[in-house]
């Protein structure tokens, strides 16, 4: 009797779906041509997504590892491109959402540990040769950039719904202490009803506190802040105190390490600026989200060179596929600064435009706010009539991110109008579809707030609760003195009860306010265009306020006009 | 702990963006920033040992942020303090956007807000007496209301304000800039202007009932003359020139 030889894990994969895993390997960690990747990415997984798994996930890896020789790198991409699809088709539960976090972690310490070993022996003066038996990586832009995109995603859908979760147990627990409290009695002979939270919001409250690690928030940084070194170099700060500190042999070095570990650690390192500097305007830290973006906007960075087809030619880097130019400027062969590169990816450019106009907004730079959206809003203005928009994998997304473009073009050209900076054809849509909100703030109604309410970002706490004071069980009191502990206790409680919109209601809080002082302004800019000269005591007459009230505004406006501006070639993050 | 230095900080802010291990080394920037207003150092010409740091202040309120069993109040107070003095930029709008409005509603930071809310709004007068409060209030603690009653802070504000006036007017009542600047009288305000550097590049002389600013880009009314009105004739012209073409056509 033969003994039973269980069939290979691959037995029951369908031909088309083991030569997809078996091709998507051989571009990305042998061959690295992209116009092969490009198909497979956009076309060949969608396809098979579609007819195979539309509602059910993919192949565990341990099942497709024969395809691609067990490589442990390719499988933790294959398992991230897997999830971030079963996660577009189903509701994550609290386990999902932590098992997600297991898979980013798995996938970013192998990467980085690689280019950080790379980096290493750079710096230690090893030679390529020792590293022979490394094929390098190479990814898509597009599919670097998802991989990033998905994971701040994913992060600030884990923040809402754990200040959601927690919020409501809260509620839940502090209305029932508070009407134990007003009975007069301890928790548990006095009358009225108990209320706990539901069990299935227990039960994700005790995940979470189980996995209070998962999505940390300075584990999220710091993964992102860590590809941004990898991949465009550590901060001139940072090196200033080493020896070998000059943007040359920092730039030499940088193309050393992406020619030996491959060009996707320079696609990460731009893109996880990008994904750095919208997480930052999430958490509600406009300056950094603007310094985030400065290696996009390094006019010294070394360009991005798209790999050579085998044969194609010379190769520069001495690899297989192509990498990173040396120096500056704008180079032949498809060379591209990274600021093109990160351009040559729509959603990135429009998630870069979007979080960094916001963060203009916040800090009160309109001039740049406006000049950022006004370039987004042409661009995809002109890509939605040429169709080019259209045809885009994302396509479904860019209709909703328009329009809060254009939203939030209406509320700068409101307050800091400009007649240079957006073209005419934007400000007719502008007009033609925000007229009626912004005449209602001319008549002096409040309207500002609506429209920053539909354009913001869904801003996010990233702190952890304390679960112990819904998981940890309740004091029983006894008699008056317990029963007024508890009724104090339930006191401060309630006053620190979260609402899980916290981080929402500051950042609408800091607009609104500071619009308030923007509509005293605009009346009286309206009657100063008016004149060349007037007298003080008629315009404070026109404005309905006394000259003193008026010299306050004066100043006011004195003081709202003059604004940080960014000049021309310098880096969107000053 | 010894006081991190200046250099010890960039290389923290370099190195880690969200370690909880550092709020110690940040706090005590702080209060050495704190401490560079009214301390021995105060006293001296040369540039602080502790400058201001806004990325320290700002990475220090983020990690209260992300911990808030950290946080701490008077700390926040402080940073907060030290934005309102680098009025009129907007360190104090970027920070407010990171403390929580639970925060930002207690002593002494509500204070602080509104010291804010009124440098913003220009009510000079209400903003000196409102940031007198801070020295007399319970919950601010005996470093912030030191640092308030500092030389240093109020030369600080008392500077950003007469400029914003030498940015709007060119010659100013006396009484206006003596409220705005919470300057007793004439004399004072001429022993305030000789004796400090900024000032003196502002003014350019106090003159019985008025103040003369120097002449700048934004307070002197500009020569060139914008023609805005189109005067009759020339509709007139273009007019007739229409109304014949059109005759010309019908017929």
């Amino acid at each position: 009797m033969a003994d039973h030889v269980p069939p290979p894990d691959d037995a029951l994969l369908p031909g088309p779906l083991k030569d997809f895993i078996f091709d998507l390997h051989d571009t990305s960690r042998r061959s690295h041509l992209p116009t092969e990747q490009t198909t497979l990415y956009h076309t060949t997984f969608p396809t098979l997504t579609s007819k195979y798994f539309a509602t059910t996930p993919w192949p565990s890896p341990r099942s497709v590892s024969t395809e691609c020789g067990g490589d442990k790198l390719f499988l933790a991409l294959y398992t991230e491109l897997t999830a971030r699809h079963l996660h577009t088709v189903s509701r994550p539960s609290v386990r999902d959402r932590i098992a997600g976090w297991v898979v980013y972690r798995n996938l970013f310490d192998m990467l980085l540990e690689h280019v950080e070993s790379v980096a290493a022996g750079v710096a230690a003066g090893s030679t390529a040769q020792d590293n022979d038996d490394d094929a390098g990586l190479y990814l898509l832009p597009e599919w670097s950039f998802d991989v990033l995109h998905e994971f701040v995603y994913q992060f600030q859908g884990f923040c809402q719904f754990r200040t959601a979760t927690f919020a409501a147990a809260a509620r839940t627990s502090y209305s029932s202490s508070e009407s134990d409290g007003a009975d007069g009695g301890g928790g548990g002979g006095g009358g009225g009803s108990k209320k706990t939270p539901s069990p299935h919001v227990m039960e994700s409250l005790r995940v979470l506190s189980d996995h209070r690690d998962a999505w940390a928030v300075e584990s999220v940084l710091d993964y992102l802040h860590r590809f941004v070194r990898a991949g465009c170099g550590a901060p001139p700060s940072a090196s200033a105190t080493t020896n070998s500190a000059s943007p040359a042999s920092a730039a030499t070095r940088l193309s050393e390490v992406i020619a030996r570990a491959g060009l996707a650690y320079r696609h990460l390192g731009l893109f996880a600026s990008v994904a750095l500097s919208r997480l930052e305007c999430l958490l509600g830290d406009y300056t950094a989200s603007l310094k985030a973006l400065g290696p996009v906007f390094d006019v010294t960075a070394p360009l991005i060179v798209p790999p050579i087809p085998p044969g194609g030619g010379d190769d520069p880097t001495g690899g297989s596929g192509g990498g990173v130019g040396v120096g500056g400027g704008v180079g032949g062969s498809g060379a591209l600064t990274p600021l093109d590169f990160v351009n040559s990816v729509t959603p990135a450019r429009i998630s870069l435009s979007y979080h960094a106009s916001i963060s203009y907004l916040m800090l009160r730079r309109y001039r740049d706010a406006t000049s950022t959206l006004g370039t987004i809003a042409t661009f995809m203005q002109r890509g939605f009539k040429t169709g080019q928009l259209r045809r885009d994998p994302h396509s479904d997304q860019y209709g909703r991110q328009y329009d809060r473009i254009l939203a939030l073009l209406a509320i700068l050209g409101h307050v800091c109008p400009t007649s240079d900076i957006v073209e005419e054809g934007v400000m007719r849509v502008v007009r033609d579809r925000h007229n009626g909100q912004l005449n209602k703030i001319d008549s002096g109604e409040e309207g500002y707030e609506d429209l920053f309410l539909f354009a913001c970002p869904k801003f996010i706490s990233a702190n952890v609760p304390d679960y112990s004071r819904i998981l940890a069980p309740a004091v029983e009191g006894g008699g008056g003195a317990g029963g007024a502990a508890a009724t104090t206790t339930s006191t401060n409680a309630t006053n620190a009860i979260p609402t899980g919109q916290d981080a929402y209601r500051l950042q609408v809080r800091q607009f609104t306010s500071e619009m308030e002082i923007q509509s005293t302004l605009r009346k009286l800019r309206s009657y100063m265009k008016l004149y060349t000269s007037i007298d003080v005591a008629k315009l404070a007459a026109f404005n309905d306020v006394r000259e003193e009230e008026l010299v306050q505004i004066l100043l006011t406006c004195k003081h709202k006009t003059r604004q940080v501006q960014r000049c021309d070639g310098v880096s969107l993050s000053t | 702990m010894a006081t991190p230095s200046h250099a010890d900080i960039i290389n923290i802010l370099a190195k880690s963006s969200a370690d909880p291990t550092t709020v110690t080394q940040l706090e005590s920037y702080v209060r050495a920033q704190v401490d560079s207003l009214y301390g021995p150092a105060a006293l001296t010409t040369s540039e602080p040992s502790s400058p201001y740091n806004f990325d320290a202040n700002r990475a220090l309120t983020k990690l209260y942020q992300f911990f808030p069993h950290l946080a701490d109040e008077s700390c926040t107070a402080l940073i907060l303090l030290l934005s309102l003095l680098e009025y009129p930029s907007t360190d104090f709008t970027a920070l407010a956007c990171l403390v929580p409005e639970r925060v930002q509603e207690r002593e002494p930071c509500a204070t602080l807000s509104r010291c804010s809310d009124l440098l913003e709004q220009s009510h000079f007068s209400t903003f000196w007496v409102t940031f007198r409060e801070l020295i007399i209030n319970d919950s601010a603690s005996e470093e912030l209301k030191m640092a308030a009653a500092s030389p240093a802070a109020v030369r600080k504000v008392r500077g950003s304000i007469l400029n914003l006036l030498g940015l709007t007017y060119k010659v100013a009542p006396i009484g206006t800039v003596l409220s705005a600047l919470d300057v007793k009288d004439e004399a004072a305000l001429k022993e305030y202007v000789n004796g400090d550097d900024i000032a003196k590049k502002i003014v350019e002389n106090v003159d019985g009932d008025k103040v003369v600013f120097v002449s700048r880009e934004e307070n002197t009314k500009k020569s060139r003359v914008f023609k805005e009105a189109v005067g009759l004739d020339a509709i007139a012209a273009a007019l007739a020139k229409g109304c014949h073409t059109a005759t010309a056509a019908g017929q």
